[in-house]
């Protein structure tokens, strides 16, 4: 959802142990286990890129955004898709002023085949897409790499020196290297399984559905105005329906939404007419919400 | 003396690394310097909480959920509560040896320490028990499993005219590797289609950025070029059917398999017996006769029976989303011969077909001249498939590429 732009500084408390990491995190409303904390801590600390993978929902984005937020770090984010190559990822050259410093060189008669080569390809003639930018940034960032897993492959042998080494190099100017090196958090949603070689690079960890519990504890948060029955009783009917083999079991991010269309419906609990308006907000499959709607009752145990 | 920032000690480090070898053993891709992490991640965490240090491993020696069972499971045998105490005790010294002997003689059934039950330690308790039993025996197993391979008649001749028209059941164990062979080399005619990445041609769309760097290079030829579109091997999912009825045509197809994913390494495979198997991974072994016979091992079910139906409801709830793209064609392996309930499978199927591009049914069984779809599984699956071809020979196998192109 948004940043929670707290008044309460953020980073007031250092990051030195898995409880006061946990604590931050809390402070900015991201509800997770001790297990996760263990590993994003290991990460910040090692300065390993974090590789989260889970289905899809579960709140890997989510990771990202809380922890720039908690050291009041710029979040730098890049979406991964299909066709996605260097020049969108990491750096351009400039070609339109290129051109133009030609044409000055051209008309000022100063032709120097070697030099103009030379200063065509400097520093300033570079466009900073997102990996560059995590790189040079005066501050460590958070480098956020979205759904990797829709990258093609040759692009992850591109990440590989960005990962490793924190450089880039770029053969017309040489290596760039970071002197603030990102925290880099990647996310993957599994639909293909990611090279080795980049697993290799990276603290490994795969997020789970919440318990009912925790679950509650975040919409709770997320939708405090929402009746504590209600939430309740909606994170109760989501846990169940994820185990009915759907097509897409929704996930946290569903069920934050669904408690925020209850609630702007005014329901105090669940009632079938509601749930039944608002079930496309929890599933987004024809199929789902047909078996949903005609096979799960409301409640776990008195059956509607 | 555990406070956060400390090395473990010593003993500790030593059953780690017995940890790390069982790991790898279980089929776990940890390396030398994975291990080293793993005693700086512990350095970081401390040795102080048991879940902790659990999560520290997890996180730097596990790379995918499905070998999150085995790593608890082993790290419950390896690491017990009182264990690890006497690590930190320094009592280590005895406590490790003893670890090993004890988890490793009776370990084989795959939980007999107190608390077991989990059911994802059931599920891998066989990799688990593998690893824990070859602590104690040399691996002189593995050697001795390698050629279970099917060791039919010898002899035989191998004309080539033959061997292409000869049905993949009746062939000798030569001329079944000689097509294996063929099949392997026939996996890379198949037709590749348009992606939205491009390369640098000399015909094409021209490419201003691209020339003009040409240019710097040797600014005194200007040398136009374009870029067009890459092509690229079709994404391809092959689901396997891998009962007794079969056998033989599987384990030629495995190998046609193995070749389409050495080609495109994203191509899937799954088998399909009484439960569904995801070989894929084990494919991707370079070596043609390694990654069969690495696959076979992990295909329980190997020539057992059909629960077709069921399979293809797991596919479609576990894989589907994942595996299958909008451009993705699926390959069913099949025969079509099934026990269970015909409807099931029907509606399966519908699901499958409803997520890919295309199903194309690959049939061993049209060998036959006068074939028809009588029986139950065969016609619950016919209406949900975009075409169905024999695939009993080399030279239906060859035909293959002009139905995908």
């Amino acid at each position: 959802m948004n940043l929670p732009t707290s008044e309460a500084s953020a980073s007031d408390t250092p990051i030195d142990s898995i409880d006061s990491l946990m604590a931050g995190f809390g402070r900015h409303d991201y509800i997770c286990d001790r297990r996760l904390a263990t590993v994003a801590f290991l990460s910040l600390r090692m300065k390993r890129p974090l590789l989260l993978e889970g289905e899809a929902g579960v709140g890997k984005t989510e990771l990202a955004k809380t922890l720039a937020a908690m050291l009041q770090a710029p979040l730098i984010r890049l979406q991964c898709y299909e066709g996605l190559d260097i020049a969108q990822a990491a750096y351009e050259w400039n070609v339109s002023r290129q051109l133009l410093e030609i044409r000055l060189a051209e008309a000022s008669g100063t032709i120097d085949a070697s030099r103009t080569a030379r200063d065509l390809y400097r520093r300033e003639m570079l466009i900073e897409r997102p990996l560059l930018q995590a790189l040079l940034s005066p501050v460590p960032a958070v480098l956020l790499i979205d759904e990797l897993d829709r990258a093609d492959e040759p692009f992850e042998a591109f990440l590989l020196e960005m990962l490793g080494e924190s450089q880039i190099t770029i053969p017309e100017l040489g290596t760039l290297k970071a002197a603030h090196p990102p925290h880099v958090v990647i996310t993957s949603n599994r639909t293909r399984e990611l090279r080795d070689a980049l697993k290799r690079r990276c603290l490994y960890h795969w997020l789970d559905y919440p318990d009912a519990e925790r679950e509650f504890e975040i919409v709770q948060r997320r939708v405090p105005q929402a009746a504590e029955a209600l939430g309740r009783q909606a994170v109760e009917f989501v846990q169940r329906i994820r185990t009915m083999g759907l097509f897409k079991p929704p996930g946290v991010a569903e069920t934050i939404d669904w408690v925020r269309a209850l609630q702007a419906l005014n329901a105090v609990a669940l009632d079938r007419e509601r749930v039944d308006a608002t079930l496309g907000v929890l599933l987004k499959h024809q199929e789902d919400i047909g078996r949903v709607a005609s096979e799960a009752p409301l409640q776990a145990s008195a059956g509607n | 003396m555990t406070a956060a920032g400390t090395a473990p000690a010593g003993e500790f480090v030593r059953n780690l690394m017995i940890f790390v070898r069982l790991l790898r053993e279980a089929g776990l891709r940890v390396g030398p310097e994975r291990a080293l992490l793993a005693t700086e991640a512990l350095a970081i965490v401390g040795l102080d909480h048991r879940e902790d240090v659990r999560s520290a491993l997890e996180g730097v020696l596990v790379d995918a959920p499905e070998h999150r069972p085995v790593f608890d499971a082993l790290f419950e045998a390896i690491f017990q509560p009182g264990l690890l105490e006497q690590a930190l005790l320094g009592r280590a010294g005895e406590a490790v040896p003893g670890a090993a002997s004890r988890a490793a003689p009776h370990m084989p059934a795959g939980g007999d320490q107190e608390d077991d039950s989990s059911a994802m330690r059931f599920a891998s308790n066989q990799r688990v028990a593998k690893a824990l039993a070859s602590l104690r025996a040399e691996r002189s197993a593995a050697a001795a499993a390698a050629p279970a391979q099917a060791r039919e008649r010898a002899g035989g001749y191998t004309r080539d005219e033959q061997l292409r028209s000869s049905d993949f059941r009746s062939m000798t164990v030569e001329e079944f590797s000689e097509a294996a062979e063929r099949a392997a080399a026939l996996a890379r005619n198949l037709p590749e289609e348009r992606t939205r990445r491009y390369r640098l041609t000399h015909r094409g769309t021209p490419d201003l950025r691209a020339s003009l760097r040409r240019a710097a290079r040797s600014p005194l030829a200007i040398e136009w070029v374009g870029r067009e579109p890459r092509w690229r091997p079709q994404s391809l999912v092959l689901l396997l059917d891998v009962s007794g009825s079969m056998q033989r045509y599987a384990r030629l197809m495995l190998h046609w398999a193995h070749a389409l994913t050495v080609a495109d390494s994203r191509t899937e495979t799954l088998a399909l017996g009484t439960r569904l198997t995801r070989i894929s991974r084990r494919l991707r072994h370079r070596d043609p006769d390694e990654a069969v016979r690495s696959t076979l091992a992990e295909i329980v079910d190997w020539g057992g029976g059909t629960r077709l139906g069921s399979c293809l409801a797991s596919f479609n709830t576990l894989w589907a989303r994942r595996l299958l793209g909008s451009r993705t064609t699926v390959l069913l392996l099949t025969d079509g011969l099934d026990r269970e309930d015909a409807a099931l499978l029907a509606r399966e199927a519908a699901r499958l077909r409803r997520h890919a591009r295309r199903v194309i049914w690959l049939n061993p069984l049209l060998r036959y001249e006068g074939f028809e779809p009588r029986a139950a599984g065969v016609r619950a699956l016919l209406p949900s498939v975009d075409a169905m071809l024999p695939v009993h020979n080399l030279t239906s196998l060859a035909k293959l590429p002009k139905a995908l192109a």
